[in-house]
């Protein structure tokens, strides 16, 4: 964990906001620059990864001058979003993809036993992918190799997201916010906010949340084991929704405004309308980057479940390298399909409605955004002991 | 009603955790005295202190 | 918000803070660090028996045991144990150092349990919590000329000291731990605690298994350093003091006996360690089957309360048998 440092604060967040506002127009893209290759350097080498980690910087490096062969329509850049799809596979998905075929380490051939993920590989790579594929489609400008550079080794959002776009971030980059006492003030709220919610709350709830294990579950009370599903779920949106406020008011300090990752997901009415309002940034990247190119909703409805399936099962597979992601990520696809099989017979909802209506759609959609949680936070065989415990005693 | 209640203190704590500019209500001028937020500056920090030993391991609690 | 404003509000903050800091310096009067050392402040001016070491120390040394037993063998005895839980050698060091400044120390009983003289060192200042936090303020200057410091760590050590959010805060942490365990026992079955703690996280300050323990035995043997520098400034400095110094290796559960002390390379290090002491002068006592019943002891490490009267009964009388 990166933005609980003292180091992160000292070292990287308030000296490069400060030279940042200092500096030129022409070296902000490379105060950036500079701060993101040290920060992925000092937080390889002290979190994760170490030397090897370290040195992953060349991706980023390679990843910028192979860039500047991106025009509007070249293969090249079909090139790079495969690049990029490599790395992730080499790095995230390795051990279990040759595990699917060979089985456990032991009986694996292809095992690779120091297997490190590069700092903010997922977040990355999603990156690259988005500039590769809008530069294609001519709805990106190239930028200079500076501010290509400051976009992807942007450390506030390097970790943990949200997931950005060039085409937001590039004026931004360009014409910062200059209202500096209030972007301070704003910021070192909303990074204060963010620790509240990760420290008080989300480490808080580890306390039910480390009982998910074969031996607790057949250990505890019957009646625990859906307060601990729950605290699951406050603990992952507490968590994830207070590192993106950690990165978003850091991004602040800079007089830049990335994007909002979280809008009070938990209540929503509907299951469409929460991965609308969790992980929006990366919602819309899967919407704009692989809903949408499979057909979106304009094909033939039974082309539509799939994609919307499809996509999902991509989501889970993102989250983590597990058949307990994949599975996590089918049981969100099969609920956006059955929602829209219900608002296909039934209409969309009103727009007025009941008070209790719509506390009872909220609790609705929460309860099987929960149970989902299960998937994502235990592996096969655990969310089997505990469902059948749960259910049958 | 209810949606006027749970609407406003959704925006009350977006205020007060810097997502906002704008302060909730226009009666609630104090939220934007500096004393208010200093106060309330000092209780984040100090939240934040008291809950993130959570990943130091005791194992001894007798102090 | 005006510059102004933010400016005033920065400063509310800091004075918030400073009262939290304030109140926080109050309620640590009464931790247990300072309650050892009022323990050796309120001392008689002469000490017969004085007991250093950690929680193995804290819950076996019983001084009104240790007392009656020398008054039964007709000399009269004043005991004082200064075992302080969690804690190492730096911290032993420094409470020595307490003690034989302000009083007349006759003998000085040093307890301690596998290669805990060899190692125990601290490596960054995020492992001074606890009752470890002793090292802020009594005699700083020990922590940095012993512990294995960056120049990081010397400097947030610095900073630390000043601020007793920052000082006391795992003592804060302590209560959040237990609102954590309360929380982690919820339809769970009810797990055992003694004076330290959970019962079964003693065990995690055993070796993980006996070939590690083998593996950190040979590591020192390979080394040559049984005692480390702050446990051979504590053995000199008592004997400057002219006092008499036992090191016990401390009774031990028959279990960990079983699993540990039963392997050939644990002989050949008890034998060095009681030859790297006994060259300092310091008498070796070697106390760890005393207790065999596993009944006597409260958790993997520690002496039950009867236990504690056993042991201290016994080494009373090997004390009393001494020649001074």
């Amino acid at each position: 964990m990166v933005f609980n440092t003292v180091s992160y604060y000292l070292l990287f967040l308030f000296p490069a906001a400060i030279a940042f506002r200092l500096a030129r127009s022409s070296s902000r893209p490379w105060i950036c620059s500079f701060f993101g290759c040290a920060f992925f350097v000092f937080f390889s080498l002290t979190a994760v990864g170490g030397l090897p980690g370290a040195f992953c910087l060349g991706i980023f490096l390679w990843e910028t001058m192979f860039s500047r062969l991106y025009r509007k329509g070249s293969w090249l850049c079909w090139i790079g979003v495969l690049q990029s799809i490599i790395f992730l596979t080499i790095f995230k998905y390795w051990n279990f993809l040759t595990g699917l075929y060979f089985g456990p380490p032991d009986h694996n051939p292809w095992y690779w036993k120091g297997a490190f993920l590069p700092l903010g590989i997922s977040f990355f790579t999603f990156e690259f992918i988005h500039y590769a594929i809008d530069r294609h489609r001519g709805r990106t400008e190239a930028g200079t190799v500076g501010e290509y550079m400051s976009f992807i080794l942007y450390f506030p959002t390097m970790v943990a997201g949200p997931v950005k776009r060039y085409q937001d971030f590039l004026p931004k980059i360009r014409n910062p916010e200059q209202d500096s006492v209030t972007n301070w003030r704003l910021g070192c709220t909303r990074i204060l906010s963010g620790l509240v919610k990760k420290f008080a709350i989300a480490d808080l709830m580890t306390a039910f949340t480390n009982h998910l294990n074969q031996a607790d579950i057949a250990a505890a009370q019957r009646w625990v084991l859906p307060l601990w599903l729950l605290a699951y779920g406050v603990k992952i949106y507490f968590d994830f929704s207070g590192y993106s406020d950690i990165a978003i008011g850091s991004a602040r300090l800079f007089g830049i405004r990335v994007p909002e990752n979280f809008d009070w997901p938990y209540f929503r009415t509907s299951i469409v309308s929460f991965w609308r309002h969790w992980h929006i940034s990366l919602s819309s990247w899967l919407t704009d980057y692989v809903f949408i190119p499979l057909g979106g909703s304009r094909v033939p409805t039974g082309r539509v479940y799939v994609n919307l399936f499809v996509t999902m099962l991509v989501s889970g597979i993102w989250h983590g390298a597990g058949l307990n992601f994949l599975v996590w990520g089918g049981w969100h696809g099969a609920l956006l399909v059955l929602h829209r099989i219900w608002t296909q017979r039934v209409g969309p909802a009103p727009a007025e409605r009941p008070f209790y209506r719509t506390a009872l759609c909220c609790a609705g959609t929460f309860l099987w955004v929960n149970t989902g949680w299960a998937f994502f936070c235990m592996d096969l065989s655990t969310v089997g002991v505990f469902f059948h415990r749960l259910l049958l005693g | 009603m209810m949606f006027q209640v749970l609407n406003q203190i959704k925006v009350t704590l977006e205020y007060l955790g810097g997502v906002s500019e704008a302060p909730p209500l226009k009666s609630f001028s104090w939220f934007r005295g500096p004393i208010w937020w200093g106060i309330w500056w000092a209780m984040l920090i100090l939240l934040t202190l008291c809950f993130s030993g959570q990943t130091s391991k005791f194992i001894y609690i007798d102090f | 918000m005006s510059p102004r404003a933010v400016l005033v509000a920065l400063t509310i903050a800091v004075a918030v803070l400073s009262v939290a800091d304030l109140l926080i310096q109050r309620m640590a009067m009464n931790s247990m660090p300072e309650q050892v050392m009022r323990t050796i402040e309120s001392a008689p001016a002469s000490i017969d028996v004085l007991a250093i070491g950690n929680s193995l120390i804290a819950a076996g040394f019983n001084p009104s045991v240790i007392e009656r037993t020398w008054r039964e063998s007709g000399h009269p005895c004043v005991a004082v144990n200064c075992g302080l839980g969690a804690t190492g050698v730096i911290e032993h060091l420094a409470l020595a150092r307490l003690a034989l400044r302000r009083h007349n120390v006759k003998t000085l009983v040093y307890g301690f349990f596998d290669q805990q003289m060899s190692s125990d060192l601290i490596d960054n200042n995020s492992d001074i919590i606890g009752n470890r936090n002793i090292l802020y303020y009594l005699e700083p200057q020990l922590t940095l000329e012993y512990a294995r410091f960056n120049t990081l760590d010397r400097l947030s050590f610095q900073v630390y000291r000043s601020s007793a959010l920052l000082r006391e805060r795992s003592s804060i942490w302590a209560k959040i731990e237990k609102l954590r365990r309360e929380l982690g026992s919820i339809g769970m079955p009810l797990e055992e605690t003694n004076q330290f703690g959970r019962k079964t996280d003693f065990g995690l300050l055993e070796a993980a298994d006996s070939q590690a323990f083998l593996r950190s035995c040979e590591k020192v043997i390979r080394s040559n350093d049984f005692i480390s520098a702050p446990v051979q400034a504590l053995l000199q400095q008592a004997r400057e003091h002219g006092v008499k110094v036992v090191a016990v290796e401390m009774p031990m559960n028959p279990q960990h006996v079983k699993r540990f002390y039963d392997q050939p390379i644990w002989q050949e290090f008890r034998a060095k360690t009681r030859l790297a002491v006994e060259s300092t002068g310091a008498t070796y006592m070697n106390a760890s089957a005393w207790i065999p019943e596993e009944g006597l002891f409260a958790d993997h490490l520690h002496l039950s309360g009867e236990g504690a009267k056993q042991f201290s009964q016994l080494l009373a009388k090997h004390l009393v048998q001494q020649p001074n």
